[in-house]
């Protein structure tokens, strides 16, 4: 899975933000606030990655639950995909 | 056409009409100062700030497109637009922000009036705010609002106090966080996307430069001193 490339993730006051960029900033007229492990999940997908290596770098990161990390990783991608930010399997 | 400097640049405009040019006559600058940006705006970028409504001569409606053109091909020298009241308190700046009709320039004239010669209404609505070396400075513009409160000064902006109306005068500190929303409202973004980067670096900048407050406050005089006590005590 990877972002669609419309949007650039960016530090604003120490919280980090994926603002829309070109046409997509005509749709969306603001900025998503990531917390640290949405960005942490950005950052990843900005490169393309799998569900799996996603969840592995959660936990070791985060010092994290396996389930925790696979609960916060659907909770978000499921979003990116509904919003149509996040394209693939 | 005339040259005139705003925030330390040198515009060169070819206006049409000879509204802007007056409303400039404190920006106007010497004929051999060499030009940073030519501006000028078609028919078709004066229509558009009318939006159907009629309600201003093309004077008027050239002097906002240039304005909106000149916002525009600022970016790149790390300048860009802030909708705010801007005043110096003994030197220093600070920009009140809020939407419009929120009461920015009642609190203003308070602040004139509780301090008199120690503030300096700089710009009333519209002024420019450039980064440079790292430090954030204000600049008056002749675009500033219907009471045309206008200098041609500059100042280190030192604060940015958020407005809100209240029924008693109070202040909060905030994080940058929590201004940014506030702030948005409040800027005129970049369309273009190389300039959205950049300009997002300066509002980054801007919030962790500047103390940030949010001033609850009504339309009493004594608003003033509660803020100033907040800001500056």
């Amino acid at each position: 899975m990877k972002l669609n490339g419309k949007f650039i993730l960016k530090s604003i006051g120490g919280t980090y933000y994926a603002v829309p960029l070109g046409e997509a900033s005509k749709e969306i007229k603001g900025m998503i606030k990531l917390n640290e492990t949405a960005a942490f999940i950005w950052k990843m997908l900005e490169k393309e990655a799998t569900k799996e290596e996603i969840i592995s770098a959660l936990v070791a990161e985060f010092n994290a639950k396996e389930e925790d990390a696979e609960a916060d990783f659907s909770a978000f991608t499921n979003s990116l995909k509904e919003a149509k930010i996040l394209v693939g399997a | 056409m005339f040259k005139c400097k705003i925030a330390d640049l040198v515009f060169e405009i070819d206006n049409k009409f000879s509204y802007t040019e007056n409303a400039s006559k404190n920006y106007i600058c010497d004929e051999n100062e060499k030009v940073d940006i030519s501006l000028s705006v078609t028919d078709e970028e004066i229509d558009y700030e009318d939006k159907g409504e009629g309600r201003f001569s093309r004077g008027v409606l050239e002097f906002t497109a240039l304005y909106r053109k000149l916002c525009d091909k600022v970016a790149k020298h790390n300048c860009f637009l802030m909708h705010a009241a801007l005043i110096s308190i003994d030197g220093e700046g600070v920009a009140f922000l809020a939407p419009s009709g929120t009461g920015k320039s009642t609190h203003v004239v308070n602040w004139k009036n509780a301090f008199s010669d120690r503030v300096r209404i700089i710009n009333g609505d519209k002024p420019l705010i450039r980064i440079v070396d790292g430090k954030i400075f204000a600049y008056g513009t002749p675009w500033c609002g219907k009471e045309k409160w206008n200098l041609n000064e500059s100042v280190e902006l030192k604060t940015l106090a958020f407005i809100e109306r209240d029924k008693d005068n109070h202040v909060k500190e905030i994080s940058a966080d929590d201004a940014l929303p506030f702030l948005m409202q409040q800027l005129l973004i970049p369309e273009k996307e190389e300039g959205v980067l950049r300009f997002l670096d300066n509002v980054n900048a801007l919030l962790s430069k500047c103390n940030l407050y949010k001033i609850y406050c009504n339309t009493d005089e004594s608003s003033a001193c509660v803020a100033y006590n907040a800001i500056k005590g």
